[in-house]
């Protein structure tokens, strides 16, 4: 028999922490709109992480093991739990460039485990740090 | 002890598509449905083969470096939120969001030597509100 909780909130046991919920990956919900009902776990952000130009984490991360500084504007994004394989996953990336310079951040590779993004002085065609890099990766895990 | 509750479908109980969830800092809630990407897909440069996606029902090659992803499920209005990057580290091309709608949103790809577009893997993910 296929069952169904109806609630307004989610939080844990405790009623008073945070939502210490566990979901099997075949979960769904109903769409804003109430139309539609889609899968809950494919649409949540699978890893992120905001960092400065010393790959230092500025503002937090998920699922980010470390970050690799492989050379001047080249980071590897290291996941803590990976993707099932390389073409199984998307990212969104984007920069906040240095002062009165133009920059574009760009995918060099896609692996289970890690991402490597270049970031990339637009007038010289010459590889960067940005002041602040941000990185999501969206798609199934393993 | 851990509670543990088994179920296929989680509604809201005022709005079916409404629930609300702890933020992690514990001092707010936030929407759970709005919280969710509502698609994302890993494509080809030749635009023909979705190597993985979520809520993408067809892909089009229209042109040259212009795909077309179809939803399964619509969106509420054309103006919503995502990004678009260029899966071809070879290629630094630009990825644009072109012909917005309900039901669908396409890639372009435009070359940054020359200004023409060319054939680049996409990967795009879509935020915003579901139909």
């Amino acid at each position: 028999m296929t069952s169904q909780l109806n609630v307004d909130t989610i939080v844990d046991k405790a009623g008073s922490g945070g939502s210490n919920v566990k979901m099997a990956n075949t979960s769904t919900y109903v769409s804003d709109g109430g139309s539609a009902t889609q899968n809950t776990v494919q649409g949540l952000c699978k890893a992120f992480v905001v960092y400065g130009e010393d790959t230092v984490i500025d503002a937090g991360s998920f699922n980010m093991a470390s970050l690799t500084d492989s050379a001047t504007g080249q980071t590897h994004q290291n996941f803590t739990n990976s993707f099932v394989g390389a073409e199984s996953y998307t990212v969104a990336i984007s920069c906040i460039p240095g002062t009165d310079v133009a920059e574009r951040p760009r995918l060099s590779s896609c692996l289970a485990a890690k991402t490597i993004t270049q970031n990339e002085e637009v007038d010289t065609s010459t590889d960067r740090d940005a002041d602040q890099f941000h990185f999501s990766a969206h798609g199934d895990l393993a | 002890m851990a509670s543990q509750l088994k179920v296929d479908t989680i509604t809201g109980l005022t709005t079916a598509g409404s629930i609300s969830v702890t933020g992690e800092g514990n001092s707010t809630t936030t929407n759970l449905q709005q919280g969710l990407l509502k698609a994302w897909a890993n494509t080809t440069a030749d635009g023909t083969t979705l190597q993985d996606s979520f809520n993408i029902s067809s892909l089009g090659d229209t042109a040259t470096g212009k795909q077309a992803f179809n939803f399964t499920n619509a969106m509420t209005n054309a103006a919503f939120s995502g990004s678009a990057t260029n899966g071809d580290s070879t290629n630094p091309d630009g990825l644009f969001f072109a012909n917005v709608s309900t039901s669908r949103v396409d890639g372009e790809s435009l070359q940054f030597d020359n200004g023409a577009f060319g054939d680049n893997p996409q990967r795009i993910v879509v935020a915003g509100d579901l139909a």
